[in-house]
């Protein structure tokens, strides 16, 4: 079971609370007309999938809502940082 | 069937209430044992010495332990709430009536007919049926296969045990209430700390229930009690007895599964999930068994299960019984035994005599101690009758009816491998321990390893202070106990005998893995230990090799040249031990398997007589009040819409009001359709995708007001399309000032269609002009009907005149009941889902996930030129120029009509040239039915290039039969939109 | 012409009558069909804009997840850092939704109509507590769910919003579609003899 304390609502929150929204800092071009076919085909599909830390996306669903980054070590599941959309800085997990 | 030679019970001693005798049944035989006995003490009581057969050569085997560990004696089991059609005997609390059964054997474990696989043994070795049921074909032989082997027998009586499932969140989990656990929740209770401390036994004390120990002078027993009288006083101790952990999850969760039984049975099961921020694992540990020749005879049991057995329930599982041990804790049998009055004619010992701590003790209690000895063989089919015991210069046989084997322990650390442990093998105890534990683990006791009680006690006190002082709380001193108790002293492991046959010696009692298979696994190079188990079946059976591994794989160290640590164990998963699907399942069946979705006007669809389905929601199909049959009645219903007017339930029609200064701007980057310049009162239908350019969702937006928008997903997107606005607002755009506010089920929804529609709307008495000049096709009002508020908007799913009313859910049952009675005259009809969907179908309007697949993109489906007007971007814009979405080979979606024969859905096209199947295909029918319009057949299909194709003849292959199909324009009815614009 | 309003139990909406959905010596529940309220959705972050809600609604806003509002008979909980529930009488509902628009014209902060979107419940007595936990965790937190906290959370598979009146009453906003559901399952944990 994954548990996150929300940066927002800051409450401990348990995996069926949350949705997963995949890496994180996937920035989408303000104007894609201006890729090439690869470049956009890579925002599209191309994605780490490190033995190890990952930065990535996740939202307090059925809490308060809100999307948020947690950089999550992806062996043993242990959250090193989470940071809100909003202001960029960081929470270090507790418990 | 009892003898004198099986087990028998005691005059004296044990935990058992003697006072209070339980009958059961055992095979039919009316029983008797005591409260307190387990189901496997009761029949060893009662003389029972051939429990079962084994899985592949169906040996007579009988208990070879008193627990979760015991390999052979599967039972079903009954009581008077519920059905177990597969538990270990060990595991069943004895209750009145209880009925219990074999599930291995024909007809009966005592006379098996397939027993005589055995002569076949020398053929059936590791992987016999990979190897030699290959040809000429598996389910030649499976059927025999399936019904020579299995464990359980199935049994649909409704269970009548109480389900629950409990959510708790405790500071420390202590796992195991035995002296180490008992200990360490003592000393951290009155902390002030949240302490749930569980046991898969009814009651507390572990091993303390049967080893001699005592405690400050004091018989064991006194210092559970008083220390259980201590947790119990802490109102922040919860303990939890006939509780098993069966397994542990990240951020120490577990999952407990707690009986609760009374004197029938197990009247109650609570599936608990419980999160704790320190976990305690005082799990214990388990004996181990030797391997020699014949070494699986009922009669041969584990050392500490005699002990148990002895000290527990105060039965001898028989009464001239041989010892045979590796290490000291065999001489506690020994000893035990003889105070319990039973023949222990010699104790052989593999080590040599210094090493024996207890051999004195063992001598003076009258036990001949033989050192530098081996069991070579035993000797007796369905009951031990004699061991063969090889010395270093001396062969001698024993005739005994019991053997107690002790070749070392094994820690129970399987629940810290389910956290990814990697359990280290330590040499000098010869056993597998937990080196890293998870964070916030303490592991002591037995599952640490420790032979000595002195030691397990420090373990515990020392975990308690860690703990302690981690979370900042006063503690308690414990004070230091005196223990007397022997130890479990030493061992030097001797995995395989220098004498007897291979091929007799079993290491997996329940699979029937030999020493022999473990050669010939290793002669096929299978020497990594998760081949080794998937190819031998080396501790696959139900006992999770709990008795079978660390031999196996001890083994398979020495065959291939490695250290048993090289070797490594295989990975331990959850659950630690079987748990009923009922179990996790709990109340969740029918009703309540999953939410189910109830219309605000639910009660009039059930007055109306309407058919009921899950959409998503609970909808009405059909109309019962509309025809007698689901054809007849759907048909009523569309003619009602053509003719004059239907009632349709939209209710569940997403609705997500959009508001702020750049509200319009955001839904554009949605929508295909530019959203942005919406009027106020206007309504505009469109697609949205996803970014790979496939359509995603469809449905009208209608602009309210300025900075106000009311978007109309699906009924089974709308969820999903408010989280998707709302993560692009979050994530991409955070500086655009808009809101986004789900509110579907505040609204009930109901469709007016037909050209009667106007004038039923009109007497809802609106309080805004309806007449067709002012209150046009695509525009929505916001206003009062009916004296309550409401927003009115004008669009067509059916191609009639169609207006779709939207009040505060309160109102939905009133509305619909109003519609039907105030339409006098106009002959209103309820329409269900069906008809609904065929009236679209006869348009030619999509239905989402109908009509469009995981590929769909707008340009399949007509709306290019939608898109090619855009000039701004939208999500999904970009991928619309990728080579996929351009080629020239899309499957586009198109009308069909049948010149001749019923079209189906999911009917496939035949590609050009082809009449028969099988051949390529070139699309499939998604959406089809008869039209009462147009008096044929028609459907919608997804094919191949199908923009140009328009005209062609086509053949279906279509449930069977090839129909001969024209490709049209999608739309059927109406297509100059004449009757939605009245 | 008006039309008739029924609360999600099916009886009248009238307050006089107590909508008790089913009652044991260890708990009840009934329907709050009295309680409305109203959705504030803001289209940008500020304090500024949050007062002056506020003083539209009535009650102050809370800034912060969890804090349950009070102030006469409105009471303002937040649902995420942009929007708010505000409970109200349910005949109060058209107004405050017509004060707020109106203040705020260019829907900086909308109201919307929600009422109806929740079924408001109210679950008391001693095992209340207990019949919720075996939906899921109430909380994860140490020190628990506090008498005055507001949150939303999952219970039995269904987005709650929990409000915990006191040590044995709860009360509980559940989407309208799904209320039936919740209550079936509750009164199928209720049944049984623990």
């Amino acid at each position: 079971m994954i548990v996150i304390r929300c940066p927002y609502c800051n409450e401990q929150r348990t995996e069926e609370e949350l949705s997963y929204g995949g890496e994180a800092n996937i920035v989408r071009a303000i104007e894609p007309d201006t890729l090439s076919d690869t470049e956009w085909t890579d925002y599209l599909f191309m994605r780490n999938n490190p033995k190890g830390l990952l930065q990535e996306q996740w939202c307090c669903a059925a809490g308060c809502g809100q999307w948020f980054k947690i950089e999550r070590h992806t062996v043993t599941h242990e959250i090193t940082e989470v940071i809100r959309f909003d202001q960029q800085f960081s929470c270090k997990k507790d418990s | 069937m009892t003898s004198a030679k099986h087990g028998y019970r005691l005059a004296a001693g044990g935990v058992i209430d003697r006072q209070r005798a339980v009958s059961f049944s055992y095979n039919g035989d009316h029983l008797r044992g005591y409260a307190g006995d387990t189901l496997a003490s009761a029949l060893i009581a009662n003389g029972v010495g051939v429990i079962g057969r084994s899985f592949k050569y169906h040996r007579p085997r009988g208990f070879y332990g008193t627990g979760m560990e015991d390999p052979n004696s599967m039972l079903a089991v009954r009581d008077a709430y519920g059905f177990e059609p597969a538990i270990r005997a060990g595991q069943v609390r004895l209750s009145e009536g209880l009925e219990a059964c074999s599930v291995t054997g024909w007809p009966s474990p005592e006379f098996d007919v397939a027993a005589i696989a055995q002569l076949a043994s020398n053929v059936l070795g590791a992987g016999f049926y990979y190897k030699t049921m290959m040809w000429p074909n598996w389910r030649l032989f499976e059927p025999f296969i399936r019904r020579s082997t299995g464990f359980g027998r199935l049994d649909s009586a409704i269970s009548r045990r109480e389900m629950h499932h409990r959510h708790e969140v405790a500071d420390v989990l202590v796992i195991g209430g035995g002296p180490a656990g008992l200990t360490a929740a003592r000393q951290l209770a009155h902390s002030g700390l949240k302490i749930v401390l569980v046991d898969d036994q009814p009651r507390l004390g572990g091993a303390l229930l049967w080893e001699a120990v005592s405690f400050d002078g004091v018989p064991a027993s006194e210092w559970v009690d008083r220390t259980v009288d201590a947790l119990k006083a802490d109102a922040n101790v919860t303990i939890l007895t006939s509780t098993m952990a069966t397994a542990a999850y990240e951020d120490n969760a577990f999952t407990l599964v707690e009986q609760r039984a009374d004197e029938h049975g197990v009247r109650a099961e609570h599936h608990w999930k419980l999160r704790a921020a320190n976990v305690v694992l005082a799990t214990g540990m388990v004996d181990r068994p030797l391997l020699f020749a014949d070494n699986d005879r009922p009669g041969i049991m584990l050392g500490s299960s005699v002990r148990r057995l002895i000290g527990e329930f105060g039965v001898a599982p028989a009464d001239r019984l041989t010892v045979y041990t590796n290490n000291d804790s065999g001489y506690l049998t020994a000893i035990a035994a003889r105070k319990a009055g039973i023949d222990v004619p010699v104790l052989v010992d593999t080590r040599p005599q210094g090493q024996a701590i207890h051999a004195a003790a063992a001598e003076q209690s009258g036990v001949r101690c033989v050192f530098d000895s081996q069991i070579e063989g035993t000797s007796g089919y369905k009951h031990l009758k004699a061991v063969t015991v090889r010395g270093s210069s001396t062969v001698e046989s024993i005739r005994c009816s019991g053997l107690a084997v002790s070749g070392g322990w094994t820690p129970l650390i399987q629940l810290a491998g389910h956290r990814g442990v990697k359990p280290v093998y330590q040499e000098r105890e010869s056993m597998f321990v937990v080196r890293a534990a998870p964070p916030g683990w303490h592991v002591i006791g037995g599952a640490a390893g420790s032979l000595h009680l002195t030691t397990t006690l420090a373990q515990a006190r020392a975990a308690a202070s860690a703990i302690g002082s981690d979370r900042g709380v006063p503690m308690e001193q414990g004070a230091d106990v005196s223990v007397d108790c022997m130890s479990y002293g030493s061992i030097s492991p001797q995995w395989i005998p220098d004498c007897g046959a291979r091929s007799r010696m079993w290491v997996d009692f329940q699979n029937d893995v030999k020493v022999s298979d473990l050669d010939l696994a290793a002669r096929e190079n299978y020497v990594s230990v998760e081949h080794l188990k998937r190819y031998t079946t080396l501790g696959m059976g139900t006992d999770q090799g709990r008795t079978s591994n660390i031999n196996g794989l001890a083994v398979m160290a020495g065959l291939t040249d490695r250290t048993i640590n090289a070797v490594g164990t295989t990975t331990f998963r959850p659950p630690y031990s079987a748990v009923r699907m009922g179990t996790i399942a709990n109340r969740r069946d029918g009703d309540l398997h999953q939410p189910r979705r109830y219309l605000p006007a639910h009660a009039i669809h059930e007055k109306l007589g309407g058919v009921l389905e899950d959409f998503g929601w609970e909808r009405p199909d059909w109309y019962r009040s509309n025809g007698a049959d689901r054809e007849s009645a759907v048909e009523a219903e569309m003619v009602a819409v053509r003719n004059h007017v239907g009632v349709f339930d939209g209710s569940s029609l997403g609705k997500i009001e959009v508001t702020g200064p750049d509200a319009g701007l955001f839904l554009s980057r949605f929508y295909v359709s530019n959203m942005a310049t919406l009027k106020p009162g206007g309504v505009r239908y469109s697609v949205m995708l996803k970014e790979d350019g496939v359509i995603f969702d469809d449905g009208v937006v209608a602009c309210l007001g300025p900075n106000h928008f009311l978007a109309g997903p699906t009924s089974g997107n709308a969820e999903a399309v408010a989280g998707w606005f709302e993560q692009w607002r979050q994530t991409e755009w955070p500086t655009m000032r808009v809101a986004v506010a789900p509110v579907t089920a505040n609204w009930a929804s109901i469709a007016i269609a037909g050209p009667c529609a106007r004038d039923l709307l009109a007497r809802l008495e609106p309080d805004f002009d309806i007449s067709p000049e002012v209150f046009r096709h695509m525009q929505v009002r916001e206003g009062h009907v009916a004296g309550v508020p409401a927003r009115v908007a004008r669009v067509s799913f059916t191609g009639e005149l169609q207006y779709e009313v939207s009040v505060p859910s309160r109102y939905a049952a009133s509305l619909l009941n109003t519609l039907l009675e105030r339409g006098s005259g106009l002959t209103p009809r309820a329409v269900g889902m069906e008809a609904w969907l065929r009236l679209r179908l006869e348009k030619g309007y999509i239905h989402l996930g109908s009509d469009t697949n995981g590929r769909t993109t707008p340009l399949d489906i007509g709306m290019g030129g939608i898109v090619a007007k855009r000039k701004d971007d939208f999500l999904g814009k970009r991928s619309l120029s990728l080579a996929f979405a351009t080629s020239e080979e899309r499957e586009q979606l198109v009308g069909v009509e049948a010149i001749g024969g019923t079209l189906q859905a999911g009917g496939r096209i035949l590609a050009s040239g082809h009449e028969r199947t099988p051949c390529p295909s070139e699309g499939y029918i998604t959406s089809a039915c008869f039209s009462p319009s147009l008096g044929k057949s028609i459907g919608l299909a997804l094919v191949v290039r199908g923009n140009e194709r328009k005209g062609e003849t086509v053949s279906v292959f279509s449930d069977g039969s090839i129909i001969r199909c024209r490709l049209t324009s999608p739309t059927f009815y109406d297509a100059e939109n004449k009757r939605l614009n009245t | 012409m008006r039309l008739e309003a029924q609360t999600v139990f099916g009886t009248s909406l009238d307050p006089a009558v107590p909508g008790a959905i089913f009652t044991s010596p260890s708990a009840t529940l009934r329907e709050r069909s009295d309680i409305g309220c109203i959705l504030l959705s803001a289209a940008i972050d500020g304090n500024g804009i949050l007062d002056a809600a506020g003083e539209a609604v009535g009650v102050e806003l809370p800034a912060t997840a969890g804090a349950y509002k009070t102030q006469e008979a409105r009471f303002a909980l937040m649902l995420s850092p942009r929007s708010w529930i505000v409970q109200c009488n349910i005949d109060e509902e058209t107004a405050l939704v017509g004060r707020v628009n109106a203040t705020f014209a260019d829907r900086t902060i909308n109201a919307s109509r929600f009422s109806d979107y929740l079924c408001w419940f109210e679950l008391c007595g001693p095992d209340g507590t207990l019949l919720l936990k075996e939906g899921g965790f109430l909380s994860l937190e140490r020190d628990g769910f506090r008498v005055g906290h507001a949150k939303r959370t999952l219970i039995a598979k269904v987005t709650a919003v929990l409000i915990r009146l006191d040590d044995q009453a709860w009360l509980i906003g559940i989407e309208r579609s799904r209320a039936r559901y919740f209550a079936d399952w509750l009164i199928s944990c209720a049944c049984l003899d623990r």
